[in-house]
């Protein structure tokens, strides 16, 4: 009795998978639950002037360099081994699975230790993690005004020598194409997280 | 006399803490962060030290959140591991970061000696992970 109604199932299998990719296909790029997943800024908060530096040296007037764009900013420093890398491989793994949000989001780090971290340091870091991404460094005064500008409580520092660590804001902050922050990312968000608010940021402002 | 000393081996296997799920995220930068599973053993012992070839030297540390919100790390003398408990190294709790780590790459093996206060030494191999795979996804 069980043989016809499996061998009916096993039929209807090709057409199932087949509705189900073109579903995928309309939806353009995922299922998304349509709301932000991170933490929400309310109201949200315009884009911070600053002009830093990139890693060939030109000067980057981050809203200028932004303008319209999805952008993720983030503060940091080279020898973290443990938050800094993790966090940024996360959205760099994200980003192999939506080549269409990586082309117009740009990630911009910004670099708090100018007592160790060359711009060429920068660029080999960010280099192993994704090329896509923005290094940025300046004077100490210089990254003070940024990280004073962003809302973020400047890094410190702690302990003597090369072998000091340094305290630093932790989260992502987002901004959609319509320039606003609408959201922060701490340490510890999920891939599933990332996936999910890339597009729905992506589409806020687009008319 | 060898099933003595095969009954002593396994004593002394099942005292101690156990260490699984060694692993080091890609290392974008100078230091690496080593992740690891701790299952205690019938008796309480403390990670104490650790060492490997693969680095300048081995600094346990703790990462902390401060009061303004911003994170930062900080070495500890000891990460202690209760009788037969599970303590995961883990991104954003304690790790082992290797300092001055030579080159590695996805799939390389590393074999680092932890230090126990009661246990003595014991070797373990990590192997090195994509970063984005430390936090399991």
């Amino acid at each position: 009795m069980a043989e016809p109604a499996r061998g009916g199932t096993r039929r209807h299998w090709p057409i199932l998978l087949l509705v189900l990719a073109l579903s995928l296909v309309a939806c353009g790029r995922d299922l998304t639950t349509g709301e932000l997943e991170g933490v929400l800024v309310d109201p949200p908060s315009p884009k911070p002037s600053f002009v830093l530096y990139d890693t060939s040296g030109s000067p980057f007037d981050f809203v200028e360099e932004t303008r319209g764009q999805l952008t993720l900013l983030y503060f940091g420093y080279l020898s973290c081994p443990d938050i800094c890398p993790v966090h940024l491989a996360q959205i760099a793994e994200v980003f192999d699975r939506y080549p269409d949000i990586a082309r117009e989001t740009k990630v911009v780090f910004v670099s708090v230790d100018p007592g160790r971290d060359t711009p060429e340091e920068i660029r080999s870091y960010l280099d192993a993690i994704d090329t896509r991404f923005i290094g940025l460094t300046g004077s100490q005064s210089e990254l003070e005004a940024a990280q004073d500008a962003a809302g973020v409580p400047p890094a410190t520092f702690v302990g003597d020598g090369d072998d000091y660590t340094v305290n630093h804001a932790a989260w992502v902050i987002a901004f959609a194409p319509d320039d606003l922050n609408h959201s922060i990312y701490p340490f510890g968000t999920r891939q599933t997280e990332w996936s999910n608010d890339l597009q729905v940021l992506s589409t806020m402002g687009r008319s | 006399m060898a099933l003595a000393v095969l009954a002593l081996a396994s004593a002394c296997s099942t005292a101690g803490p156990s260490v699984s799920d060694a692993r080091i995220g890609l290392p974008a930068g100078p230091n690496a962060a080593l992740y690891l599973t701790v299952v205690g053993g019938a008796e309480a012992d403390s990670l104490v030290g650790a060492d490997t070839s693969a680095a300048r030297s081995v600094e346990l540390h703790e990462t902390t959140m401060n009061d303004d919100g911003t994170m930062g790390m900080s070495e500890v003398a000891a990460v202690e591991v209760p009788a037969g408990e599970t303590v995961r190294l883990e991104p954003g709790g304690f790790h082992l970061m290797l300092v001055d780590v030579e080159p590695l790459v996805v799939g390389d093996e590393v074999d680092v000696t932890l230090t126990w206060e009661h246990g003595g030494d014991m070797t373990v191999t990590a192997e090195v992970v994509p970063a984005a795979e430390v936090m399991g996804g």
